[in-house]
């Protein structure tokens, strides 16, 4: 048996149910089917090979729907296989990945779709899909905050934007000796290669660049337009075109055994992965680097005998853009953290190229599929499919990290199979 | 094994006490009380009034709050070390964080020494840090 490999992944554009011409008018269900269709037209599997699905989403009454696999068996042709709900939030499709490849490499299952969905900018009305109501950013959150701590930490006036942009912002600004305007500088790069990054990025929901947006206000220096009062602070010193944008999508992947009997196609082996979870306060004395992120990072080296240096490509997850600089750094990848976004070694042209689709700034944040896009884009990163985004060479190796609402981390090691 | 932790840590905090837990196999605090030790793993903890003193390292305010929170008005909020040693996240007082200078100068100072206190927030009484 091959070592559990993904075949095939899709990928809904990521935006609005309510805006975006692609997802207007469907249901949940629809972008579900969307994206499991993709991956699995992608792998070239037929349904009645995929032995068992597992689908991630979180919020359930924006979606209308629960017990989501039973829901979905249908929509996706799967009657009579296999599946269940799964939940570790924004980590969701990692997470897939790792309970597919155990399915397989146990010898239960030959074939897995691992699906993830989520509708973030409106709920339906009277339970019914098509009618809708637009849900503003508060009682987006109001629902998500479900993810943390509810008996002690959400009562305590819990504010994400603080515990998990400013504070972490501030711990790496000290840990790095940087003045506060050096360390908005950093992020000023963070969010430029970002929307670099997306502005190519065919299924992105950001479509302009830094530059972009500072020509429209009539800056000539994008730098003066991100100190403006057109970038207001989240949460001081995380400004808001560092926070994520949060959106509508689906994504998929499918996992097998039997690689060479679908597809011709190059695939990404399951190297490894690890999953450590822990509960709020998640990071103890260190806001820069939490038990949780340096267990998962050292479990994966350990279990698959790769180092930092052997990682031509690294996905972290960057709800907040801080995570950027700080998971590069925790996961050994990048040397110098503040340098390497100062100098583009992030871009997708530098030497150490990380989310180069554009993050879930870039892409925007559709909570559990978000994982899955960065799966989606991994595996085309190593076919030299993604365009104008594509590192060269492929990636051999890499890392996909995610963090999943508060909090699970999930880190996966691929490998490029030709 | 304690039963009714956060009963407890609420109804405590009411009448002015601060409670977290303390292991009887290693000797940690965990804080706020949960139903096992976050130090080792033990299920062996019993009650224990916490000092109220701490450090806090780091602080900043939101500008959107919570919808639970929404009708407060704009609040400082930051992390707390607590003397025994666990880390909380709350509420913070005395601190100046009416903007970004503000909350940029605040956190220079930092860190500093805080004390808890009982304090209705949104309609129930928590647990909220201010500067000695």
């Amino acid at each position: 048996m091959t070592d559990p490999t993904i075949i095939g992944a899709g990928a809904t554009k990521f935006g609005s149910v309510l805006e975006d011409e692609s997802l207007q008018g469907k249901v949940f269900e629809e972008l579900a089917a969307d994206a499991a269709f993709q991956a699995m037209d992608d792998a070239n599997i037929d349904p009645d090979e995929i032995d068992a699905f597992y689908v991630g989403n979180m919020l359930q009454s924006t979606s209308g729907v629960s017990s989501h696999a039973t829901v979905l068996a249908d929509w996706l042709g799967l009657q009579l296989k296999g599946g269940f709900h799964f939940d570790t939030a924004c980590s969701t499709g990692n997470t897939g990945l790792g309970i597919a490849h155990d399915a397989i490499k146990s010898g239960n299952h030959e074939n897995v779709l691992v699906v993830g969905a989520e509708i973030t900018s409106s709920r339906p009305e009277s339970r019914f899909q098509l009618d809708r109501e637009p849900i503003d950013p508060q009682e987006l959150w109001y629902l998500t905050d479900i993810g943390v701590d509810n008996v002690y930490a959400y009562m305590h006036a819990y504010d994400i934007a603080t515990a998990y942009g400013a504070i972490p912002t501030m711990a790496f600004a000290r840990k790095h000796d940087l003045s506060w305007e050096e360390m908005d500088e950093v992020m000023y790069h963070v969010s430029r290669i970002s929307k670099e990054h997306a502005a190519k990025t065919p299924k992105a929901e950001v479509k302009e660049t830094l530059e972009d947006l500072a020509a429209a206000k009539d800056f000539d220096d994008p730098l003066e337009f991100w100190t403006s009062k057109h970038n207001p602070y989240f949460a001081w010193p995380t400004r808001q075109l560092n926070a994520l944008t949060a959106v509508d999508g689906a994504t998929a992947s499918v996992i097998s055994s039997k690689p060479e009997e679908y597809t011709d196609k190059v695939t990404a082996k399951i190297r490894g992965y690890d999953w450590r979870t822990k509960s709020y306060p998640w990071y103890g004395e260190d806001p820069t680097r939490w038990p949780q992120d340096v267990k998962a990072f050292e479990s994966v080296y350990e279990k698959t005998g790769i180092v930092p240096d052997d990682i031509d490509y690294l996905y972290v997850h960057d709800c907040m853009q801080i995570y950027q600089p700080i998971l590069g750094e925790v996961s050994g990848y990048l040397e110098d953290p503040v340098e390497a976004f100062m100098n583009e070694e992030t871009l997708y042209s530098g030497s150490k190229p990380m989310n180069v689709s554009g993050g879930r700034h870039g892409v925007g944040h559709a909570w559990e599929a978000s994982a899955g896009f960065e799966t989606y884009e991994i595996l085309q990163q190593m076919r030299g499919d993604s365009g104008d985004n594509q590192i060269t060479p492929e990636p051999e190796i890499a890392v996909q990290h995610n963090h999943g609402y508060g909090m699970h981390t999930a880190v996966t090691a691929l490998e490029r199979e030709a | 094994m304690i039963e009714h932790a956060p009963k407890t840590f609420y109804e405590e905090l009411e009448a002015g006490r601060i409670v977290g837990t303390k292991c009887t196999d290693c000797g940690e605090h965990t804080f706020p009380p949960l139903t096992a030790c976050s130090a080792c793993r033990s299920r062996n903890l019993e009650f224990t009034e916490m000092s109220g003193r701490g450090t806090l390292h780091y602080y900043s305010s939101t500008m959107m709050p919570s919808k639970r929170f929404a009708d407060e008005g704009k609040m400082a909020y930051g992390m707390v070390e607590l003397e025994e040693g666990p880390y909380f996240f709350t509420k913070i007082e005395g601190v100046d964080f009416a903007n970004a200078g503000e909350i940029r100068e605040g956190n220079e100072e930092l860190p500093i020494d805080v004390v808890g206190k009982p304090e209705e927030v949104a309609g129930k009484t928590i647990l909220v840090f201010e500067r000695v």
